[in-house]
């Protein structure tokens, strides 16, 4: 990497860190609507693999409990206390995380995953050391093509 | 008869395979690798190598043995699908690599027991009584699963 000469400006990335489980997530910050707690989900007339749904904007939307690999879990996990609200299009999905971070990343450096670990559909973009780990770096048009992601959406659209 | 050097390469599970002398890079030891969800199971893990990001391969889990236990890594290059730039891969290994002499005379057929094989090799060779498989970097490297 080049040194800064004076006038350069390096560019600021502001990202949404979702931990969940092992899993550190980065999303543009730009799109996630909102944080909500996942105290407020409710549990009933839900529909697999929704976990529930939980209010925003004065309608009721669906959440997912994802673990670490994206699948999408049956049971709340104790931990999951963030309610990460993404736009989709036709709404609104939420996804339960464990903390959620706001970052200000100047200078890092995001390396593209590499070809031969990439399966079908992975969300995961790309690949970045973060804080002794390691970060995905994703955004919501690859999240919701991927798995339970996908599937909420499908039933939204019936 | 024709001849070349190579480097010979415990996998782990009792299987070793071949590489070409000039497609290895380095020898690493103990270094920091990361999980990297949703990644074949053969290659799940990551390091940073001189800023760039490196797959490792399990090659026992790809041809269904079990992994590889050893924290040695074989730094490999190849020439990337465009066949211009270099890539860099990963392979877990149980010992450090042995040079190995192999000439045209050891050449034989690659074992039909199991398929995956010829997906990874570009041929084989015998060598004291066992097939030795020659690895195809650039195809374990580059496809897409």
């Amino acid at each position: 990497m080049g040194a800064m000469m004076p006038g350069m400006q390096q560019e600021v990335r502001n990202r949404i860190l979702l931990c969940i489980d092992e899993l550190q997530l980065m999303l543009p910050q730009g799109e996630v609507c909102a944080v909500e707690s996942a105290a407020d989900v409710r549990r009933d007339e839900t529909l697999a693999p929704a976990i529930g749904q939980i209010v925003y904007l004065g309608q009721s939307w669906p959440v997912l409990c994802l673990d670490g690999e994206f699948t999408a879990l049956d049971a709340l996990m104790p931990g999951r206390r963030a309610c990460v609200m993404l736009a989709t299009g036709q709404g609104f999905l939420g996804i339960l995380c464990d903390d959620v971070r706001v970052l200000k990343q100047s200078g890092t450096e995001d390396y593209s995953l590499p070809v031969a670990m990439r399966t079908a559909n992975t969300p995961v973009q790309a690949l970045m050391q973060f804080e002794s780990g390691l970060a995905c770096i994703s955004d919501t048009s690859h999240l919701l093509q991927f798995g339970a992601m996908a599937k909420v959406l499908q039933q939204g659209r019936r | 008869m024709a001849g070349a050097n190579a480097w010979m390469l415990d996998v782990g599970d009792g299987k070793r395979v071949a590489i070409g002398q000039r497609e290895l890079i380095q020898i690493i030891d103990g270094t920091d690798s990361f999980t990297v969800p949703l990644a074949p199971p053969h290659m799940r893990e990551v390091i940073f190598w001189q800023k760039r990001a490196v797959p490792v391969m399990q090659l026992p889990i790809r041809v269904g043995g079990e992994a590889c236990e050893g924290n040695i890594l074989a730094l490999v290059a190849y020439l990337d699908s465009d066949g211009k730039t270099a890539g860099l891969g990963a392979i877990h290994l149980a010992a450090p690599p042995v040079r190995v002499y192999v000439d045209d005379g050891q050449a034989t057929s690659l074992d039909d027991e199991n398929p995956a094989w010829r997906d990874l090799a570009i041929s084989c060779f015998e060598q004291a009584g066992k097939t030795v498989p020659v690895l195809h970097l650039s195809r374990i490297f580059s496809a897409l699963h």
